[in-house]
């Protein structure tokens, strides 16, 4: 994992340097805990691209009143890169935390690391498909107040609209 | 931003809006573990992993799990009738030698192990419900299994005669419940209807109670059951709505297939 982020974190140094453009876009994305939706911040570079991504699970959130919020970060490599679409395979990063309060908070983590592709079609205005699997865990205390890990096979599949500001 | 500042209110507003009922008194149950045959389960129904998950997790109560026999008179846990449908082995439980069934794994990522029911952590069940869902038939063959096999094989169990570990018996074949009843095991009754509950109680009063599908009964058929000192437990719920329509029901249990959501809609 720390090798993967300094490899992130180098490769970030070098492309700031490259002239930057952003997209910003609606997202839906379908995984393994929930139906999230969200918003992204996309910094786009000629070989590589960063991006943000703030989502919340419309479930959890919509119609059980419980806040469940993921943050992504993914990295992609340009494989293809043309001036209307692009195809790139991505690794990406993600936390997601919910509240399974009881009588008292008790958190639960769900970080996951996963690899995939993504295809962007469009100019100014364009269309998103992400799909990657990975790995998904959960973190949270016991009854007993023992840290308990839990791992799976994860899976996200996504669609959105991007807009380019720049 | 006062677009963003706007939609950030609105979506607080609609999180703390929502006023939620006292079901204090309704235990969560997870349904074989953290769920039968549901997206969000980390791990194969019946698993000892997903039991042992659903069991650490704040405000379970107890797990419910299916248990069948396998020729060797051990109790083994699974619930489909044929094991090729979940697992790399072919058959069904009931036919198979302990030996055969060891090694059997499920077709999931995690390829977790078939267990055997006391193959449990009986520290994890300090202070819980564990629910056995008994399987009287032999599907391969269609012949019934020897209730008394089932009874002595249960009477071995170290947790049946812990005092911290409650055990409640799921029973659906009514030639069986006077033999379990005499063995002081406390019965559910699983019951397709109300008029089906309501002939069983009046031949074998002793039962403890019902274990009906949540959309077979109404909140005041569950008052009234309790009202004659009956359990309700209710299953089959899956999506956040009908585990609210049967906490609202107000049932001695609810045996829910997204335990993260019943703990949710509880508390």
């Amino acid at each position: 994992m720390l090798v993967i982020v300094l490899f992130l974190l180098f490769c970030s140094n070098n492309l700031f340097a490259q002239s930057n453009k952003y997209h910003v876009s609606l997202n839906i994305n379908y995984s393994k805990m929930d139906l999230f939706t969200g918003c992204s911040l996309m910094s786009i570079k000629k070989i590589f691209d960063h991006e943000f991504s703030l989502y919340t699970g419309t479930i959890r959130t919509f119609f059980q009143s419980s806040f469940f919020p993921m943050i992504q970060y993914s990295f992609n490599y340009k494989v293809l890169n043309k001036s209307t679409y692009s195809f790139s395979p991505l690794i990406s990063m993600n936390i997601a935390m919910l509240n399974l309060k009881t009588t008292k908070a008790n958190i639960h983590l769900y970080p996951e690391i996963l690899i995939g592709y993504k295809l962007t079609y469009g100019k100014k205005i364009g269309i998103i498909h992400k799909s990657s699997i990975g790995l998904l865990s959960e973190c949270f205390q016991t009854q007993l107040n023992e840290t308990k890990w839990a791992s799976t096979f994860s899976y996200h599949f996504n669609i959105g609209i991007y807009y380019a500001i720049n | 931003m006062r677009l963003i500042s706007g939609v950030i209110f609105f979506l607080f507003l609609l999180i703390s809006c929502s006023k939620k009922q006292d079901y204090s008194k309704v235990q969560l149950f997870g349904h074989a573990g953290m769920g039968l045959s549901i997206e969000n389960s980390f791990y194969h129904d019946n698993s000892l992993e997903s039991i042992e998950l659903a069991l650490s997790i704040n405000g379970c109560d107890g797990v419910e799990v299916d248990v069948q026999m396998s020729l060797d008179k051990s109790l083994w846990l699974y619930h489909d009738p044929n094991l090729e449908t979940q697992t790399d082995f072919t058959g069904c439980i009931s036919s198979k030698t302990d030996k055969e069934l060891e090694n059997v794994r499920y077709k999931t990522f995690s390829k977790e192990k078939l267990i055997k029911l006391n193959e449990l952590d009986f520290n994890i069940l300090k202070n819980k419900t564990i629910i056995l869902d008994l399987k009287n038939f032999n599907y391969c063959t269609s012949k019934e299994l020897d209730k008394n096999d089932f009874i002595n094989a249960l009477k071995q169990l170290p947790f049946v005669m812990d005092s911290s570990i409650k055990v409640k018996i799921i029973l659906k074949e009514a030639l069986w419940l006077e033999s379990f009843i005499d063995n002081e095991f406390d019965i559910l009754y699983e019951a397709n209807s109300l008029e089906k509950w309501n002939t069983i109680i009046d031949v074998y009063p002793s039962i403890k109670g019902l274990i009906i599908k949540t959309s077979k009964i109404s909140k005041s058929e569950v008052q009234n059951i309790h009202l004659s000192n009956k359990e309700v437990f209710l299953f089959e719920m899956r999506s956040p709505n009908t585990i609210r329509e049967a906490l609202i029901k107000n049932p001695d249990g609810i045996i829910s297939d997204d335990l993260r959501g019943a703990v949710l809609e509880k508390y």
